[in-house]
């Protein structure tokens, strides 16, 4: 299943309901198609390489992004399509590219394509095609990270729905376990399959979406689930803890990669390590150790 | 009056053209139904522009009392003025006068026993003119009539159907034109919700005209609520009028009704997908404009999803008992009003290939020719099955799977053939033989019968027929109903789908960006850049003199800062100096900017002083980062000697 439609229609379409996109996959889909696993799939991979932002402030909707050329100053001569885009967007940059003496590349990866172009006028590309460019994506999307501290601070406190069933967030075995931890990330599933999270502290109960309220049970309990290999420039979580969507966003458009999943980890690659300190550093996890350039000593010569 | 000025009344001649007078229809002959849903849903069809009845109404009235002023009062004086074609088209100029003059009877209807002077008054007040002699000034019975005709002439060549004129009598003659066209009373519209509801249709349905007639008459004799006047249009000729007006009611239904306490229902229905061989069945609840957009009810929150839906939640296995016996769910929202959401109890339920969502989902009866299913309780499974050995050619098994809910089973993957049999006791059983086209998946956008051009619908049509006809050009139909136009043009712009008597208009579109969309990066006042740094107290330096920061921290934390930060300097006199730059270009400073430079300097140099090591996260920026740290100090050093030989 090719799934370029699915994205051309939420260029088109601009905004809609998390029902209403499983609605546009199940029409797409054939029979052997889990929809609704489906949809999760690639709502993370949409949302990570910053086509749409999905459950926007908390609800059940997603809005697609306004298209943007995508750069960064450690890759200057590389470029990434983000946001929205239809079959004229990619023809009119391809056009672009030709022109201004650029690489285009349409590449597929999980049955949807991924644009990207190579030169030394990526800027002069997107405007030609009446894109907009941010030559420093990476640092744009740091900048506009909230920190987990602050999600915590605002996030809606209430009681549970006692007669849901509960499950946990176990960081022993790295999933979700049946029953209630106390200081833990809690997960309460109603008959009709709907879903509510809380970080539950022991003096009270905090309702936060799933992925913030792991991390903000692993700050609280100063659980280390975030690394950063610095030598393979990866930052690796549990497959069952993805970052948190902004989060994930900016580890993944910063370099124009959707997330891989190896063994139980889920592994953003190519991130930058200022990058990767932000990301750690604003969901409360301890940052990437520094290495010390030990053969020169830095100060003065005796 | 420029022809611009007369833009509005022909914008509306054009929409009784389209809407009205080149509809396909079953009937023998075509019915001008103006009421003011009539006049909203030709707005929406023909411009897809979304307005209400009462301002669809008003700027019909609006449009024809320039257009009378212009080409009936300023010229003869005289309405026979407007028996002439349309500037820039063949269709005739009076069909929006005709529309009002239909109006005008849809008003009157609204009180009992009015007469033809009453009619007479309410044309007058629609055109906003005084009443002379009895009759509207300029209008003439003669011209009136002369207008009536020259539009069922223009229909006999042009339309699919001509325009339907009663036989008149002496008395009431020029009246019996409109009021024929406005056969049930505004007390008769109201209940049509009702029938609607009892019959189980989905809003905006197009039933086939004799499907729709017998159920509205059984319905009419089984509930007994229509007027008096009502009941005897049902009865004799003018039934043909009423079933186009309750067809047309229909296409703008919202799929709410009221019960009698006044609460606004909205029915839930049931839809079957079938994933990897296994049942999954949902509740799918209606969401007529006006209700909320979050339905919450025992804890439970239903999210609205487009077109006029909620988001469809799987239906509990605990939830047997409920589907038997039937439910209301109402809203715990406080609001004025009350919102219920209604399931009804039974024991079969027919699911149907349905337009309106991508699975089979559940419809009064079973549909001859295409995919259906039937959901069944344990107590009725003998009468099913019976039934169903009947109706359908190969033999197929009842699925029995935990996931559905408990003493209830599924026949999936029906084809079920005609069949004339009255199950009264459970209706759901009898088979529905009407032929009607409906679409299903693709990427819609929109409410409007638009579809992307990349992925369009599959057109489907019931009634086991052959006779099926894309843009004019024939298509061929499997057994489940399926048409095959792969080779019909699919270009962008209106296609019309014919089979038999039913018809489906549609549109495909290209892709486009749409506006207004949400931009990725936040708008940003100044340049901001964000650096990690650990617990303690630190100097953040850039590359330029003066961009320096110092922050205490008493944990880890992201810093923003108005420069592109190089180095993170320890304010004690231990620790390593962190490069905390992005690339080659932090390698050296740049002193190309005047301002203070002097607590740059000293935080450098006191690093420098203090053999401090040089630290990066990266390994392989070691290099880098030296040479980074040697060009800092070099120009630190620098600064600080001729400041000091300044001094």
């Amino acid at each position: 299943m090719m799934w370029n439609p699915l994205l051309h229609w939420m260029a088109h379409v601009g905004r809609g309901t998390w029902g209403g996109f499983k609605r546009a996959i199940s029409s797409l889909a054939t029979s052997e198609i889990e929809v609704a696993e489906e949809a999760r799939r690639l709502r993370t991979r949409f949302s990570d390489l910053a086509y749409a932002e999905f459950f926007i402030g908390g609800g059940e909707h997603w809005q697609a992004f306004q298209p943007l050329l995508a750069s960064s100053p450690h890759q200057p001569e590389e470029a990434f399509l983000c946001g929205a885009r239809t079959s004229r967007t990619v023809t009119d940059l391809r056009v672009a590219a030709d022109r201004t003496g650029c690489k285009f590349f349409e590449l597929w990866v999980d049955n949807f394509t991924t644009i990207r172009l190579m030169g030394k006028h990526v800027a002069a590309a997107a405007k030609a095609a009446g894109l907009l460019y941010e030559p420093d994506i990476s640092r744009r999307l740091a900048n506009d990270l909230a920190p987990l501290e602050e999600t915590i601070r605002s996030g809606f406190r209430t009681v549970p729905p006692q007669t849901w069933k509960v499950r946990s967030f176990d960081f022993e075995v790295m999933g979700w376990v049946d029953g209630f931890l106390p200081g833990a990330a809690t997960e309460y599933v109603s008959i009709y399959e709907q879903r509510r999270y809380f970080l539950q502290t022991a003096s009270e109960s905090i309702e936060l979406p799933k992925r913030e309220a792991i991390f903000a049970a692993a700050a609280i309990g100063r659980v280390q689930v975030v690394q950063y290999d610095a030598t393979q420039q990866e930052l690796r979580v549990a497959l069952k803890a993805p970052l948190p969507q902004s989060y994930a966003r900016a580890a993944c458009a910063a370099v124009g990669r959707a997330s891989i999943r190896r063994a139980d980890q889920i592994v953003y690659e190519r991130v930058p390590p200022q990058l990767a300190a932000v990301i750690m550093v604003g969901l409360g996890q301890t940052p990437p150790p520094f290495h010390l350039c030990e053969e020169n000593t830095a100060g003065r010569r005796r | 009056m420029s022809l611009s000025d007369a833009a509005p009344y022909l914008a509306w001649n054009e929409r009784v053209v389209r809407f009205w007078l080149l509809k396909p229809t079953s009937a023998a002959e075509t019915y001008l139904t103006v009421t003011p849903t009539g006049l909203a849903l030709a707005v929406w069809e023909c411009d897809g522009k979304q307005i209400t009845p009462q301002d669809a109404e008003t700027d019909l009235v609006a449009a024809v009392r320039a257009g009378y002023l212009r080409w009936v009062l300023k010229e003869r004086g005289n309405v026979r003025s407007l028996n002439r074609k349309a500037p820039g088209g063949d269709a005739p100029l009076g069909l929006a006068f005709l529309a009002a003059s239909v109006l005008a009877a849809h008003r009157m209807r609204a009180s009992e026993g009015a007469g033809a002077n009453a009619y007479y008054a309410r044309l007058a007040q629609v055109l906003s003119v005084s009443v002379t002699r009895g009759l509207p000034q300029g209008l003439s019975t003669e011209g009136f009539e002369a207008l009536w005709l020259a539009a069922r002439n223009w229909t006999l060549k042009h339309a699919p159907k001509p325009l339907f004129i009663p036989k008149t009598t002496v008395v009431q003659k020029y009246v019996a034109y409109p009021l024929a066209h406005a056969e049930l009373r505004e007390v008769d519209l109201e209940k049509l919700p009702e029938f609607f509801d009892w019959a189980g249709y989905s809003p905006s349905a197009s039933i086939a005209l004799p499907s729709l007639r017998e159920d509205f008459s059984r319905w009419a004799v089984e509930r007994g609520r229509l007027s008096a006047p009502g009941r005897a249009a049902c009865e004799d000729a003018r039934v043909d009028g009423v079933i186009q007006q309750v067809a047309q009611e229909l296409s703008a239904w919202d799929g709410m009704a009221e019960d009698n306490s006044g609460r606004r229902v909205a029915n839930i229905e049931l839809t079957l997908d079938i994933v990897r061989g296994a049942p999954r069945l949902f509740y799918l609840a209606r969401r007529p404009p006006g209700f909320p957009e979050a339905f919450e009810h025992e804890g439970h929150r239903f999210d609205s999803l487009e077109a006029g839906w909620y988001a469809p939640l799987p239906v509990p296995s605990e939830h047997g008992a409920m589907l038997l016996h039937g439910f209301d769910w109402s809203s715990e929202t406080p609001a004025p009003t009350s919102f219920v959401l209604r399931r009804r109890a039974s024991r079969a339920i027919a699911l149907v290939r349905n337009e309106q969502y991508s699975g089979l989902t559940s419809r009064r009866r079973l549909l001859a020719g295409v995919e259906c299913a039937v959901l069944y309780h344990d107590s009725v499974a003998e009468v099913v099955e019976t039934r169903l050995k009947q109706l359908v050619d190969s033999p197929c098994r009842p699925m029995r799977d935990p996931s559905l809910p408990e003493g209830w089973r599924v026949y999936p993957n029906l084809n079920i053939g005609p069949n004339g049999d009255a199950i009264p006791e459970l209706e759901a059983l009898e088979v529905d033989a009407a032929i009607e086209v409906m679409t299903s998946g693709g990427l819609r956008v929109g409410r409007r019968a638009t579809w992307l051009i990349e992925c369009p619908p599959r057109l489907i049509v019931s009634g086991l027929t052959n006779d099926v006809v894309i843009d004019g050009r024939p298509a061929s139909v499997s057994l489940d109903g399926q048409v095959d136009w792969s080779r019909a043009s699919r270009e962008p712009g209106e296609h019309v789908v014919e089979a038999g008597r039913a018809h489906l208009r549609f549109e495909l579109v290209e892709a486009s960006v749409a506006d207004g969309l949400a931009s990725l990066l936040q708008p940003l006042a100044v340049d901001r850049y964000s650096v990690a740094l650990t617990r303690g107290r630190w100097e953040v330096v850039g590359s330029r003199p003066g961009q320096i920061l110092e922050v205490v921290l008493p944990a880890p934390k992201n810093i923003s800062l108005t420069f592109a930060p190089v180095w993170a300097i320890p304010t004690l006199a231990a620790g390593c100096v962190l490069y905390v730059g992005v690339d080659d270009q932090d390698v050296g400073p740049r002193l190309d900017d005047s301002g203070t430079v002097a607590a740059w300097v000293d935080a450098i140099c006191r690093a420098y002083e203090a053999e401090m090591q040089v630290a990066t996260i990266a390994p392989e920026n070691c290099s880098i980062a030296r040479r980074s740290w040697n060009n800092f100090t070099r120009i630190a050093r620098r600064e600080r000697l001729s400041e000091g030989t300044l001094a």
